[in-house]
């Protein structure tokens, strides 16, 4: 378990990392988002010892994070690259060997890791050889293939094509069963919404949001209304509480509520000669809310 | 195996695999190989051993042999007697060349008629008919074979080489003296090769995981300082073996060929042991030293980088000292005492280069020789230790701008890192 304690980071007069608090049990994953520039490199580099914090703490299983658990580390930095010049199992083997693996546990595993990701491209081919997509799999397996007990991905999606994403996808979730502690960060909030069980939101280096996704959302109120219904647009947009009316298709509108209690109100106008239907409040999407915190001034 | 092991194994079997460390290893006996092949072409030009076939006329039968003992590459064509018939077999290429020797009174009177082909021989048939006609003629005056040799006897010329030295003549042991000042060209040589060749290595090792950033990931399991003296291990221990390489092989081909007449004529008497002991002595200090010294700086230089297309420009300051320090050498030899020479010979980055010529000049004590190798141990102890501090934020830092931003950059973070672990 890693339990992230009031962490600050300064460069200078910049507060990078303002005061963070989290904790991602065993078989958790966790996202960790924010705008470029919110702090999350930094923080991934605080807990990784690659920086040291001004204040705050950073524990693993009761511990403070020491370099003594580096071997049970998976980390996988946003800036990609490998040796160009070295064969797919060198830098695999180089990678495990730094993480205290022996070149005799990990060597008969590659090839199947190869499969897993469907890495198109021989242990033996040098780097440079692979297409981009395929060095950037064989970049994941380096930070999976140890078996590590906590994975730190630094925005593992971008640059995937969908198909290659799904791979990396299941990739994560079987370290998640396996009880690994993994954290990433992400600007598509699909994936976290997908992925994660928690999620912190980090803007200007402080902490805005944290808890599960469903708190999250559920803490901003049920506001998102799909709606299918004789009521027409017109109609829709004189209700009181109701500030925007989109139309999704001929039939359907998407609204947005001042407040959840507004549903109720419109659940009665609508279903007024009965059945409707489409009726469905929601709480706004994790994309909603990221754009609205991110536009907030700041206080 | 611990991680500096895994760092020192990787890069030593990297670099002694590559094609730039073996093309470097074996270049030195290519070009041996190269001058003794001309040097043996050249001289068995010179010395032309074809064997030629000649007839000798005369009616003194001595002269035909002493002309057979005089050179052992001229076979006399004994069955030929007359002028008109070596003529005759000239033309017809059964022989190169005919010798024609008659007394004229007390004078030798002798004609070769050859396609010169005899060129090379005729200095020796000379001299073999010239001591014909003396001793002849000192029969003739009743000398004795011991009083001719005795009138033959060449005079002995020693050759003292002397420098002067503020108006003063300074003996010079010659032969000590062109091994010291050909020691000092070769060492110098030899260091600024192995300087360069190394820092450009450990440039190499150290951006190219820095330039595709693997070094984030790299020191997420290990610490910066595992990471950096792991390389220069690595790439210490390769030159330790390409000096071996050298040793071994010198000192092997130095026992095949020990007894060897062209290496005997050319040591004589020397007694080559205390030569490259003496040779060894402060040369390999300085090698060994500045190569450190420079791996060092390298490290620095090789984390300030950004992408690996950089490399080249991680190196030029480096290569700009060691040009200076190899200048400065060379201008040492000519003029030791210079305030420039004695100057940057204490100065550690300049010290291996110039060092060694102050040395062959005999133009430094002891004492300031062990002062300078102290300071340069003193100076790359501290070098370590700045380059690290460094290297640990360098590999943090990705700036598109100049060396100078980055350093700026990097001394920021390295002051907050301070701020921050007090």
């Amino acid at each position: 378990m890693l339990e992230v304690r009031d962490l600050s980071k300064s460069f200078g007069s910049l507060k990078a990392v303002d005061d963070v608090n989290f904790t991602i049990g065993q078989g958790q994953i966790m996202g960790l988002i924010g705008q470029n520039g919110s702090g999350k490199t930094t923080t991934f580099r605080i807990i990784l010892k690659l920086l040291t914090q001004n204040s705050g703490t950073v524990r693993w299983k009761g511990k403070p994070f020491s370099k003594e658990f580096f071997n049970h580390v998976g980390y996988l930095p946003e800036e990609r690259g490998l040796n160009q010049k070295m064969t797919v199992e060198h830098q695999i083997l180089y990678f495990a060997q730094l993480r205290g693996k022996k070149k005799a546990e990990i060597e008969p595993l590659i090839d199947d890791w190869l499969d897993e990701f469907k890495v198109i491209g021989a242990r033996k081919d040098k780097i440079k050889s692979l297409s981009k997509g395929n060095q950037q799999k064989v970049q994941l397996i380096c930070t999976l293939i140890h078996e590590p007990d906590l994975i730190i991905l630094d925005e593992p999606f971008s640059g995937l094509d969908p198909v290659n994403a799904e791979l990396l996808e299941a990739g994560i979730r079987r370290a998640k069963e396996r009880g690994a502690s993994i954290i990433f960060s992400s600007h598509n909030m699909n994936n976290v919404e997908e992925l994660c069980d928690n999620m912190v939101m980090l803007k200007n280096g402080r902490q805005v949001l944290y808890g599960t996704i469903h708190e999250i959302r559920e803490s901003f109120g049920r506001t998102r209304l799909f709606l299918e219904s004789p009521l027409s647009k017109a109609e829709l947009e004189t209700i009181e509480g109701v500030k925007q009316v989109k139309a999704v298709n001929d039939a359907t509108y998407y609204l947005e509520l001042e407040n959840a209690e507004v549903g109720r109100q419109i659940f009665d106008l609508a279903t007024r000669d009965g059945y409707i239907p489409t009726f469905s409040q929601q709480p706004p999407t994790l994309e909603e809310i990221f754009k609205q915190i991110a536009g907030e001034n700041n206080e | 195996m611990n991680k500096l092991g895994i760092f020192i194994k990787d890069t030593f079997l990297k670099i002694t695999k590559s094609v730039s460390f073996i093309s470097m290893l074996l270049s030195p006996l290519v070009i041996i190989a190269v001058i003794v092949g001309i040097g043996y072409f050249a001289g068995s030009t010179l010395a032309d051993t074809a064997d030629v076939d000649v007839a000798i006329i005369s009616e003194d039968s001595t002269i035909m042999q002493i002309i057979e003992e005089s050179d052992e590459s001229i076979n006399v064509v004994d069955s030929i007697t007359t002028e008109e018939a070596a003529r005759e077999e000239l033309a017809d290429e059964a022989i190169d060349g005919y010798l024609v020797a008659n007394w004229e009174g007390d004078s030798l009177e002798a004609t070769v008629t050859h396609g010169s082909d005899l060129d090379n021989h005729l200095p020796l048939m000379e001299q073999a008919l010239s001591s014909r006609q003396t001793m002849l003629r000192a029969q003739e005056l009743g000398i004795n074979p011991e009083q001719i040799q005795s009138l033959n006897e060449p005079v002995n010329v020693e050759n003292h080489i002397v420098s002067i030295d503020d108006g003063e003549i300074v003996e010079e042991d010659g032969i000590a003296n062109a091994i010291e000042v050909g020691s000092a060209y070769f060492i110098n040589i030899v260091i600024m090769m192995f300087i360069m060749f190394y820092a450009a290595t450990v440039i190499e090792e150290v951006a190219s995981e820095k330039g595709t950033r693997m070094m984030e990931v790299i020191l997420s399991s290990t610490t910066a300082t595992t990471h950096f003296f792991g390389k220069i291990i690595g790439v210490f221990l390769v030159m330790v073996v390409h000096i071996l390489f050298y040793v071994i092989l010198g000192v092997g081909a130095f026992m095949y060929f020990k007894d060897h007449e062209f290496v005997t004529s050319l040591v004589g008497d020397l007694d080559v042991g205390s030569i490259i002991a003496d040779f060894l002595e402060f040369s390999s200090v300085f090698l060994i030293v500045g190569v450190v010294m420079f791996m060092f700086i390298a490290a620095f230089l090789g984390s300030l980088i950004t992408k690996t297309e950089d490399i080249n420009r991680a190196a030029t300051p480096l290569s700009l000292i060691v040009v200076l320090g190899f200048y400065i050498g060379l201008f040492a030899m000519a003029q030791p005492e210079n305030i420039v020479v004695v100057v940057s010979s204490f100065i550690p980055l300049l010290t291996p280069f110039v060092m060694p010529f102050r040395i062959a000049t005999n133009t430094v004590s002891n004492f300031h020789v062990w002062l300078s190798i102290g300071g340069s141990v003193l100076f790359t102890v501290i070098l370590a230790y700045v380059s690290l501090i460094f290297y640990r934020a360098n590999v943090l830092i990705y700036s598109d701008t100049n060396f100078v931003n980055t350093l700026k950059q990097s001394w920021a973070l390295v002051r907050s890192e301070n701020k921050a672990s007090l």
